[in-house]
């Protein structure tokens, strides 16, 4: 079970201030009905705190805090009415182009677990990737569904898995140079990347 | 009877053909509209937020500096002493604890390409915070919150003269911190030099996209050492890269993962092998991977 994606997309409005009367009632009902949609809203909380104050935050109590900060952008939205409503159509309409759809599952925030935030995408057996946080470079993806028996499908993923680990160390520097005048920093894409001589 | 509904039924189908047809006239619209990187006519990111962003936007590239980089990912922890004051806008770093790295690499650092707090706002929220000292420095905390989930986060801490961002924190849009960039010192040297960027002449790579995520746009491309193109959304970048595979491989596949830098790589029936390589969450990388063609795939 996941949470819906109209939530999502109504919880992600809320969070970004853009959301419509309906939104708001959305996500209340969800939050108060639906545990799962709760615990993802705590995540976006938690992930809008970090960015906030660079600490993951212990918890967050849900239940009220999260009333009174919807009450408050409910109060906010009154006055713009349909024009945060096309906002978030719009962001749900280009949602549907992209076929890019919130997917979270799992873990805690403070767990060591770096969760690989994955959208759906139409490609056969492709599902998002959990890596171990500071883990060697190699993360496993879930075998596609190709023809082929098991066993030729678990050699070809870890073919593949070994192809990308490769691809990392051959075109990092490349891919350092030529990002690095897209970035505020252009020395931080040479500092994540390994050297030639490693 | 019989006639009435099917003049009925023929009136309704008409009806939901144009209905279905102005959806997508909209939609095509709006994925036009969001497929560059356009200067919004009505910026809605406030004064004082916008200031702090543009500061930041290239700051690193106008000053030189020398320092102490921490770089973390996860309990993996590194220090980089940095000088940008090189020649010819080079730049030297030195991986201090790497036992096999004592040499020092020299890289080029090009002038960062013109964005701003409006024309990044479509795609990310901005927010302005507390202010904290990094580096024995005063800073202010800028948040930027990705509006999709096509893209990272960061949390950066930028220097209150410079505009230089000390701290990098990258997270994914549920908050989860991928990697860490620190400055232990940091000293301003002066004034970076201006650097004369001549734009080389390269063969355009033999594939395309047939869309792109909203906001990227390709800013480079080339040959060597196989065909690729770069795409950024003035924040986040990435790099597809397209080589020949062996016939005997069938389609697949595979990542590998290091801090907020990922690369992707699909193994296509025409025989292609596609890397997406960059500061993007894999679901960018797979709808690259998805846009790509090839001469063979069009």
């Amino acid at each position: 079970m996941t949470v819906d994606g109209a939530i999502k997309e109504a919880m992600s409005a809320v969070m970004d201030g853009e959301a419509s009367e309906m939104d708001l009632a959305r996500v209340l009902k969800a939050i108060d009905c639906d545990h799962q949609a709760r615990d993802y809203w705590q995540r976006l909380q938690q992930g809008a705190s970090v960015l906030r104050t660079g600490q993951l935050p212990p918890s967050i109590d849900v239940s009220s805090q999260v009333m009174s900060e919807l009450a408050k952008s409910r109060a906010a939205h009154r006055s713009l009415g349909p024009v945060s409503s096309f906002a978030v159509a719009a962001s749900v309409t280009l949602a549907v182009v992209f076929g890019g759809q919130y997917f979270l599952e799992g873990g805690a925030v403070d767990t060591p677990v770096t969760q690989v935030p994955g959208g759906v995408m139409p490609i056969e057996g492709a599902m998002p990737v959990q890596a171990r946080f500071g883990a060697p470079p190699a993360v496993q993806l879930p075998a596609r569904q190709v023809p082929g028996t098991t066993p030729q499908r678990a050699i070809t993923s870890k073919v593949y898995e070994q192809l990308a680990k490769e691809r990392f160390e051959r075109f990092g520097i490349e891919h350092a140079q030529m990002t690095a005048a897209t970035q505020p920093n252009g020395l931080v894409p040479f500092a994540r990347v390994p050297s030639r001589s490693e | 009877m019989a006639t009435q509904i099917n003049a009925l039924a023929h009136r309704y189908s008409a009806a939901l053909y144009s209905c279905t047809y102005a959806i997508c006239v909209v939609m095509l619209a709006l994925f036009v509209n969001h497929s560059s990187v356009a200067q919004p006519s009505n910026c809605s990111v406030s004064d004082d937020i916008q200031l702090q962003v543009n500061r930041m936007l290239g700051a690193a590239s106008r000053i030189d500096y020398r320092g102490t980089l921490l770089v973390e990912y996860g309990k993996d922890r590194e220090f980089i002493a940095v000088n940008s004051a090189q020649a010819q806008g080079e730049a030297s770093l030195l991986r201090l604890n790497k036992a096999s790295a004592q040499a020092v690499e020299t890289v080029r650092i090009l002038p960062m390409d013109p964005h701003s707090a409006c024309s990044l706002s479509p795609f990310y929220a901005f927010s302005v915070d507390m202010e904290q000292r990094v580096a024995g420095r005063s800073t202010v905390r800028l948040a930027v919150r990705p509006r999709d989930t096509l893209r990272l986060g960061y949390a950066m801490d930028i220097d209150a003269q410079t505009g230089v961002p000390l701290r990098v924190v990258t997270v994914t849009p549920e908050g989860q911190v991928l990697e860490r960039f620190e400055f232990a010192q940091f000293e301003v040297l002066g004034p970076a030099q201006q650097v004369i960027v001549e734009k080389s002449t390269v063969g355009a790579p033999d594939f395309t996209f047939a869309a792109l995520p909203p906001g990227f746009q390709v800013v480079a491309e080339g040959n060597e050492p196989t065909p690729h193109r770069v795409l950024s959304d003035g924040l986040a970048s990435v790099s597809v890269f397209i080589e020949h595979q062996p016939q005997a491989l069938s389609a697949g596949e595979g990542v590998a993962l290091r801090g907020s830098t990922l690369a992707y790589t699909r193994g296509t029936p025409d025989h292609h092998l596609i890397t997406v390589m960059g500061e993007v969450p894999i679901t960018t990388a797979r709808l690259l991977a998805d846009a790509v063609r090839t001469p063979n795939n069009q």
